[in-house]
């Protein structure tokens, strides 16, 4: 459990038709254990902040954060969960999971207890041995997930990991992330484009707009937890839902 | 605008004159008999070229590569795409195909010795075992992986017989046929070679022997140099024949 | 269609192929193309007489070391080139020279520099298998998916863990397809060479040709079908069974 900020981080791309900016001023602050949503359409920068952020892709100026110390590089106390999962295939389910241990020299006894609890956390009991291909998307993204816990970061960062899944098992994956998490209590930096996804799951919402990237609005959400599927009938959700809707159509 | 120092366009001519370069320093400190420098090549090639020796060769060369090599285009491309159509046809051949494919040409030589003798029909027969398999597996392969989306709307607009093969089996499977010609082509230039060097010595299977045995190593370099290019030519041509008549195939790989 | 089809059919090709075989055989004659059924009864003959697998182990052998060596230069030039711009800009018109440049060709230059015994055997057969090698390493160098890379990264592995982690697990199919082309190449080289020299394998498919029956030469003919096929399956299997999720579908072919 630690925190995250940014301050006035901007980062400029350059192409064939003059400079994108990806992230202009982009500030935000995450605290202790909780679980914030970065809500944007596509090409507002969320991946790219998300990236810098891991220490991943270097900011043009700014500040970056972690526990008062800055980030400079990748490092094992943040965990990245990617979209397109990016499993090791020549390794086993949890060959994956034991990846970064490796990296730091755990010796193996420790190495294995830790992936076995972390397969039945993310409920992948008996495909220890499994290779990635032999896996279903959503069973793929929580072997990422069970990677990224691994190394007991203090933060995690999820970039639209759910993004290439089915509508069905994104669904039973949210659920899936929420009891990982509640058992985990990471502090979680979630990016999405799905209004839905970003209100069930967090305790905060940061809406994004591309071109220049920037932070519109710090929404707070009301509900309690656990979240359960009754949470999205409620009035109050839909009404969230359709303010985040119409503040990113204003933009447009 | 910088020009990256490793772009292919500024490397290639920097490689080649730097290789030459070492190959030529190298050569004035090793025998003579055992190297032969790039300047005694080119001195070597440009001489050959200009008393005919070597144009004469090469076109004596080709005669047995080209009919070998159009004899087995034209039985392996229709009998390719016959056997492709048909799943079991193609199923039953294949343990077969593959057996054949797996011996080595030049161990055929003996055998077409017996056959067609020593001469011309015997290269002609050579150079068509080289390529023959290689133009067939190649468009078996393409007639096999046609998209079956394709046949089925054809199939859907009544499109069947010799105007189903016209019209969709062979543009589909084009890009692979043509993928054959070109890897045969370069076959067919290998085995030209061959059979010239294991049949009755002529041309420039003749002029290798002859330059090796005289020690004359600039001269061997030379004649290898000019097989190598030749066979490069012709897989250049075969790829431009090839967007030629297939402008709408783009090459994604290498 | 089901595997069972799938065999009874591959069977049913094969034996069409064999009855061909031996009808053909029977109407050409033992000196034309001995049936069958005469090769096979012949068999232990042409073992005996030719030290058949003696000779066959001898040149596997030999062909050993000069593969072995391929696959080793072929590895390292294909991992660097494929990392290495600037490399591959200065090795890639060279490589792609050698690459066009028929063995048969060198065959006389060898000879002439490297004598007939062990040496000649070895450069032969590496020149003939480290192109292949080079090439589809390189290719499986450049594209070792740069996600993975990043995905490592951000796991705080260092360079020389990355490395040894992703890069060469990643490389590990490229490098058994491109071993088991070189192989079918290294083979045929050997045995042009051993052809050319009489010597080994090569020797006896040269002397049994020169029989009046072809019965012998047949029979060498089938082992070399055989050994082919069956070297070529049990580099697959190996692939199969140590690179489990890796699917050669979108390959180079054969």
């Amino acid at each position: 459990m630690a925190s995250i900020e940014a301050h006035n981080v901007c980062k400029t791309y350059p192409s064939r038709d003059g400079d994108v900016v990806a992230l202009d001023n982009v500030s935000l602050k995450v605290t202790d254990s909780e679980f914030v949503s970065i809500l944007g359409p596509s090409g507002c920068g969320k991946s790219t902040l998300l990236r810098i952020l891991d220490g991943l892709t270097k900011a043009d100026s700014g500040t970056l954060l972690m526990d008062g110390r800055p980030i400079e590089r990748p490092t094992q106390e943040r965990g990245f969960v990617f979209q397109s999962f990016n499993l090791f295939p020549w390794r086993t389910v949890r060959g994956n999971i034991e990846f970064g241990m490796e990296i730091k020299g755990v010796p193996k006894s420790e190495r294995h207890s830790v992936a076995q609890r972390l397969v039945e956390l993310v409920g992948l009991t008996g495909f220890e041995r499994k290779y990635p291909h032999e896996l279903s998307g959503g069973m793929q993204q929580r072997v990422g997930i069970a990677r990224a816990l691994a190394i007991d970061p203090a933060v995690l960062l999820m970039d639209e990991p759910f993004g290439a899944l089915d509508a069905q098992t994104r669904e039973d994956m949210q659920d899936e992330l929420l009891r990982v998490w509640a058992a985990a209590r990471k502090t979680v930096l979630f990016v999405t484009h799905s209004i839905e996804e970003a209100i069930y799951l967090s305790d905060r919402v940061l809406i994004m707009t591309p071109r220049p990237g920037r932070i519109l609005a710090d929404i707070h959400v009301p509900f309690t937890r656990p979240r359960s599927e009754s949470h999205r009938t409620l009035p109050e959700f839909s009404a969230l839902r359709h303010d985040i809707h119409s503040r990113l159509k204003a933009v447009r | 605008m910088r020009i990256s120092l490793t772009r292919p366009l500024v490397l290639y001519p920097v490689s080649i004159v730097l290789g030459l370069g070492v190959w030529e320093a190298l050569a004035q400190v090793m025998p003579r008999a055992l190297f032969a420098p790039p300047s005694a090549v080119l001195g070597r090639l440009a001489a050959m070229t200009g008393d005919g020796s070597l144009p004469t060769a090469l076109l004596g060369s080709v005669q047995h590569m080209l009919v070998g090599y159009l004899l087995a285009a034209l039985l392996a491309i229709p009998v390719g795409i016959i056997v492709g159509r048909s799943t079991a046809i193609a199923t039953a051949v294949e343990p077969i195909l593959n057996a054949v494919y797996a011996i080595p040409p030049v161990a055929l030589v003996p055998f077409f010795m017996i056959w067609f003798g020593l001469y011309f029909e015997g290269r002609v027969a050579l150079v068509f075992a080289m390529c023959f398999f290689e133009i067939l597996i190649n468009v078996l392969q393409g007639v096999r992986n046609i998209d079956r989306g394709l046949l089925d709307a054809a199939r859907s607009l009544d499109l069947t017989g010799l105007a189903l093969y016209r019209k969709v089996v062979i543009p589909a499977a084009s890009p692979f046929i043509f993928t054959g010609l070109r890897v045969g082509i370069g076959r067919a230039v290998n085995a030209m070679i061959t059979a010239e060097l294991f049949f009755s010595a002529v041309y420039l299977g003749q002029m290798l022997k002859t330059s090796s045995n005289a020690f004359d190593i600039a001269s061997t370099f030379a004649v290898i140099f000019v097989v190598s290019l030749f066979g490069l030519a012709c897989q250049e041509a075969m790829r431009l024949a090839e967007r030629v008549v297939i402008p709408w195939h783009h090459e994604s790989t290498a | 269609m089901s595997r069972g089809k799938a065999w009874a059919l591959r069977l049913a090709g094969i034996a069409v192929f064999v009855l061909g075989w031996e009808i053909a055989g029977r109407i050409f004659g033992d000196a034309l193309f001995a049936p069958f059924s005469a090769v096979i009864a012949g068999f232990p003959a042409t073992v005996r007489d030719y030290h058949l697998f003696a000779e066959l182990a001898g040149s596997l052998r030999q062909l050993l070391l000069g593969y072995l060596l391929g696959c080793i230069v072929g590895i390292v030039l294909g991992i660097m080139m494929g990392r290495s711009a600037l490399l591959d800009g200065l090795l890639q018109p060279w490589v792609s020279m050698m690459f066009v440049t028929s063995i048969a060709s060198l065959v006389p230059l060898f000879i002439i520099t490297f004598g007939f015994g062990l040496m000649f055997r070895v450069t032969i057969v590496f020149m003939a298998a480290v192109w292949y090698v080079l090439l589809v390493t390189y290719h499986g160098a450049r594209s070792v998916s740069p996600d993975l890379l990043q995905t490592a990264r951000a796991f705080e592995s260092s360079r020389l863990q990355t490395f040894f982690k992703v890069m060469l697990p990643a490389l590990y199919p490229y490098i058994l397809v491109g071993m088991r082309i070189g192989l079918a190449h290294a083979i045929r080289a050997m045995v042009i060479a051993e052809m050319y020299v009489i010597v080994g394998f090569g020797g006896v498919v040269y002397n049994a040709g020169v029989e009046i029956s072809t019965v012998s030469l047949l029979g060498a003919l089938l082992t070399i079908m055989l050994v082919g096929v069956a070297l070529n399956e049990a580099l697959k299997w190996f692939a199969h069974r140590t690179a489990p999720w890796y699917s050669e579908r979108q390959q180079l072919s054969n």
